[in-house]
């Protein structure tokens, strides 16, 4: 039993400290680990200056004008990450705690089990097709310049699989520091390979060229232009709001409030997922090839692009320690996990890759598009946590009752879930369905004026806000007002 | 901060706990003294207005041009 404010705060400091990087623990001001603009902007980017941002540049050439694509695109993630870095990371920076723990005062003690199955899925998800990515890339590289077939046999993409992850346990299992270390050399290398890759593209084709290369009209997503602007700033705001379950385990190790949104903006928006995509769409343009595997060597040379190419995927590593950390920290919401080691924990972590390393055609073919379609979920979510936080709350809660997961307490609402929040969630997600499908791309009449994003946004935090004021905060349900606020000692307990 | 990049080791549940609480007291001492220097989000908040403000006008902007 952990009783509030029973004990010294200063005993053992570093092995809190140590317990809080790696585990749920509130991480103190004095333990945060980014100190700097720059290390938090690189953590950032890192994440989406990943193999797959370049397949997400051939499919913005798909709106019908790259033009429109590239630059509705970083509006669209400037919008999002604007947004995504306070609804999520916020509270997580106050009090420094996990993203799950944050989601607990407005979803509830059970309710916030919605962010920790979303962070689950989304960091293995992504931390997997990149593995995937990777393995088969890394394969093809080391079979360039021999007789046998580049792609290689599925023994060695297995091979190098397993290995990546043994790399990826002895790396994650180092903890926070190792983490940011590990995520700016990554960022910083793939920023450099892509800048050379995009000279090269501009070198053999002219800027004029790859910019004015569109699709044909009839293989467009749409004929009308202003809907193809649309579509690309949808799928850069949809892009960001992804990133939601990533927020809070990230800004509960920052110690500025200077660094919560710029870094986050500029790093994953602009250099991270804009730079890379971009890359990625004037190559396709150029080359009419989708494929990095295969657009490389046209604008690199043989032998540079396989340089390239290898160096890209090692870069890889830090996207994938990024999120295999994340998961580590999140999965900890599972009692059992608080009680093992943190190497243990990571290897648990990282046993969904080895079904991928033998599967990493199948993961490829069908997990990202299923992602895409699971990222729904945090448009509304994201609505929720910031008028939860922000309006109702005045940016305050009480940072032990995070922690005090029995009837009675103050987030527990009913039966540990805030329905109403689930309630809009759910009415969010329809909303957003309704006026736009990420599988299909079918649009609504609505979706060529504002998107869909946006307006499920403005729609579902108005909702919220609504049904709070009248349903719950009257009946003194949530803590709300102080004088619901339920005296402390409490039972604290991971 | 201290023994950056070691493996946490292994506790029981309750020195968790303990730490926990510990940690919780920190916190709470540390808002008390009403010089958290975490409780500055008013910046925060004007700076992603401002980003998001940007992000629209530019949309609105290459829009009205189409």
């Amino acid at each position: 039993m952990g009783a509030y404010a029973m004990s010294d705060a200063n005993a053992h400091p570093g092995i809190a400290t140590d317990h809080a990087l790696a585990g749920r623990l509130p991480v103190l001001l004095s333990g945060r680990i980014y100190t700097g603009f720059g290390s938090y902007l690189l953590t950032f980017t890192a994440i989406a200056a990943a193999s797959y941002s370049y397949l997400v540049g051939t499919a913005l050439i798909g709106v019908g004008s790259t033009r429109l694509g590239l630059v509705g695109y970083l509006i669209g993630l400037v919008l999002g990450m604007a947004f995504v870095s306070l609804a999520g990371g916020a509270l997580s920076y106050r009090y420094g705690v996990d993203t799950v723990d944050a989601g607990k005062a407005a979803l509830g003690m059970r309710g916030s089990l919605a962010l920790l199955i979303g962070v689950l899925v989304c960091t293995l998800g992504w931390a997997n097709v990149l593995l995937a990515m990777t393995a088969r890339g890394a394969v093809r590289v080391l079979n360039a310049g021999y007789a046998g077939p580049v792609a290689g046999t599925e023994f060695e993409v297995i091979a190098v699989g397993l290995a990546l992850l043994v790399v990826l346990w002895l790396l994650v299992r180092r903890g926070a520091g190792w983490m940011e270390r590990v995520a700016t050399y990554g960022a910083g290398t793939q920023l450099v390979v892509a800048l050379i890759l995009l000279g090269a593209v501009l070198y053999r084709f002219g800027v004029t060229k790859v910019l004015i290369t569109d699709v044909p009209q009839s293989q467009a997503y749409s004929p009308d232009r202003i809907t193809q602007l649309t579509y690309a700033v949808e799928f850069g705001v949809c892009n960001s709001l992804g990133m939601l379950p990533y927020m809070g385990g990230l800004a509960r190790l920052v110690r500025s409030h200077r660094h919560l949104v710029g870094p986050s903006v500029l790093g994953y928006a602009v250099f991270g997922a804009f730079v890379i995509a971009a890359v990625g769409a004037l190559a396709t343009a150029g080359t009419g090839q989708a494929d990095p595997g295969d657009w490389i060597p046209l604008v690199a040379g043989a032998r540079g692009g396989t340089l390239l190419f290898g160096v890209m995927l090692i870069a890889n590593l830090g996207a994938l320690v990024t999120q295999v950390y994340l998961a580590g920290v999140s999965v900890q919401q599972i009692r059992a996990f608080t009680r093992l080691p943190w190497s243990v924990v990571v290897a648990v972590v990282l046993i969904p890759g080895i079904f991928v390393t033998f599967n990493t055609r199948w993961v490829l073919d069908h997990v990202m598009n299923w992602l895409a379609y699971n990222g729904v979920m945090f448009v509304g979510l994201s609505a929720v946590l910031f008028v939860d936080f922000f309006v109702l709350r005045r940016e305050h809660v009480v940072p032990a009752q995070l922690f005090a997961a029995r009837p009675g307490q103050q987030y527990w609402f009913w039966g540990g879930v805030n329905w109403v929040a689930v309630a809009v969630v759910a009415g969010a997600t329809a909303c957003y369905l309704w006026l736009f499908d990420p599988l299909t791309l079918r649009a609504g009449v609505w979706f060529r004026y504002a998107g869909a994003a946006v307006p499920t946004v403005v729609i579902s935090s108005l909702a919220y806000y609504l049904l709070m004021r009248l349903l719950v905060i009257p009946r003194g349900i949530g803590s709300y007002r102080p004088v619901d606020a339920i005296p402390a000692p409490v039972e604290v307990k991971l | 901060m201290t023994q950056r990049g070691s493996e946490p080791f292994a506790a029981s549940s309750s020195n968790l706990d303990q730490e926990l609480a510990q940690q919780l007291a920190a916190l709470a001492a540390d808002e008390d003294s009403g010089h958290s220097a975490t409780r500055r989000l008013a910046p925060a908040l004007i700076e992603s207005a401002a980003w998001a403000a940007m992000a629209l006008a530019v949309w609105a902007v290459v829009a009205w041009s189409l």
